[in-house]
């Protein structure tokens, strides 16, 4: 077990001094540069807190989608590469139109978005927020 | 490794000279341009008894990147495009004689103005935005003039014989070498290949028509730049990518590269491409754009992971994946009726 603060919390601080320390003293491409690094910071951290929890609901969306048994516990490592050989599986049956149109369409498209969402939770989670401009 | 401009001052001196016709042409300053990965750009400003000049040198900065024309290719695309009446730096000379500099080099008018998006977006442009884009579209109307059948650039490759379905067949080409399979990609292909438009008389494309690659200044556009994607395509190709997501730098609410109304960009392209442009189709390129840039996100994050070019910004876009992919989900479920929670 190891002690706290945990790796996201750890993360989480160092952009934390990286935004109010840092970057403020900076100007053109080294502030260009504090922020691209915050951001990366951000996107892992949100990652790690996460765990694999999308990455198990994917394979069972996807064992379902395809009609393939549900994939038992496995470790992150080994579950990774299962989702790889279904999303593998998925891509060539999109690509011989098993899912054009009707109920395995709709199926797709409700996988598809929320593993998508998934992913934007983590790499851009202001993306719903309406955008101001006009 | 490419060539250090700064290094071969003499020799580049001595063949602008030539090229001017001003024996004693002298380089006064000659400084590179920030930005660029794949093609360095170098602000050259000269003297001679009498008069000056001001001009941009373009050349090489990594070799053999795929898809982009060489320096001399460029200049053509460029030549065409300004005898076509399209506002651009206006081509001088090109170079293909290795005692200069080493590798093909050519040379144009600098432009003077902003070309960086989060300028244009700004207040400064307030109010002066939708002019500049009408103004840009019309300039994109005229490219438009120029086409296979004219006879210029000759050694373009010829267009498809259906662009949307050769696009589709080379992004699937990249999708089957890439480690990881992209399903909602794979999706918004298969949508395109079922979906796509009768083909087009080709014309000529910039090939990268988006802010970032325009110039500006005070609220008027100076110039359109980095020809070197230019090729045959379909005249819904560059509109389309004008507007895709990531090209709006957060201003989401401006289809038009963040800057406008897609309406003001259509009015000037209509006018002076004298053609309608039918919002069916329209939609359908808007979505090209949207999951080609999907793929180009994951080939500008392999260029960093692979280690081949080392520059964080680029695993920052991969990062971007998923917003496009979002993108052309919500496009495409709104076109089909599909429902979504």
């Amino acid at each position: 077990m190891r002690d706290r603060p945990a790796p996201e919390e750890l993360l989480q601080g160092a952009r934390a001094v990286l935004d109010r320390d840092i970057a403020p003293c900076l100007e053109g491409r080294a502030r260009f540069a504090a922020i691209m690094v915050s951001r990366a910071m951000s996107v892992a951290a949100r990652a790690i807190a996460n765990g694999d929890a999308p990455l198990r609901a994917e394979a069972q969306r996807l064992a379902a989608l395809l009609g393939r048994s549900p994939t038992t516990a496995l470790a992150p490592q080994a579950l990774s590469v299962v989702v790889q050989d279904l999303n593998r599986v998925l891509t060539q049956r999109i690509r011989n139109g098993d899912f054009d149109g009707g109920d395995t369409g709709q199926r797709l498209y409700d996988h598809l978005r929320q593993v998508t969402l998934d992913k934007l939770s983590e790499s851009n989670p202001k993306y719903f927020e309406k955008d101001k401009t006009e | 490794m490419a060539v250090n401009v700064a290094e071969r001052r003499e020799a580049l001196q001595h063949y602008l000279a030539q090229a001017q016709g001003e024996p004693g042409l002298k380089i006064t300053a000659l400084n590179k341009l920030a930005g660029g990965t794949v093609q360095q750009n170098w602000r050259v400003e000269v003297e001679w008894p009498g008069a000056g000049a001001r001009w941009v040198l373009r050349t090489a900065e990594a070799m053999g990147v795929a898809d982009s024309l060489d320096a001399a290719q460029e200049y053509e695309v460029l030549r065409a495009a300004h005898a076509a009446g399209v506002s651009v730096p206006q081509p001088l000379w090109s170079c293909a004689d290795p005692a200069v500099l080493g590798q093909d080099f050519f040379v144009m008018q600098f432009l003077d103005g902003v070309a960086e998006p989060r300028q244009l977006l700004g207040k400064a442009l307030d109010g002066q935005r939708e002019a500049i884009i009408e103004t840009l579209g019309e300039q994109l109307g005229r490219l438009q003039a120029v086409r296979p059948a004219s006879g210029v650039l000759p050694w373009l490759p010829a267009p498809p014989q259906h662009t949307a379905l050769a696009t589709i067949a080379g992004l699937r080409a990249y999708l089957d070498r890439h480690e990881l399979a992209h399903p909602a990609i794979e999706f918004g292909l298969r949508w395109l290949e079922r979906n796509a438009p009768p083909p087009l008389q080709a014309v000529l494309c910039h090939g990268d028509f988006r802010t970032g690659n325009y110039m500006v200044k005070n609220g008027q556009l100076q110039g359109i730049v980095d020809w070197e994607l230019g090729h045959w395509g379909d005249p819904h190709e560059d509109l389309g990518w004008f507007c895709q997501r990531f090209f709006r730098f957060g201003k989401v609410g401006r289809t038009a590269g963040g800057m406008a109304t897609r309406a003001s960009l259509l009015q000037g392209y209509e006018r002076s491409a004298a053609r309608r442009v039918d919002p069916d189709v329209m939609a359908y390129w808007d979505i090209m754009a949207n999951v080609k840039w999907a793929v180009v996100s994951l080939q500008q994050a392999a260029r960093y992971i692979s280690g081949a070019v080392d520059a964080f910004e680029l695993a920052l876009v991969g990062l971007g994946t998923a917003e496009m992919e979002m993108e052309a989900l919500d496009l495409i479920g709104r076109r089909e009726r599909l429902c979504h929670a």
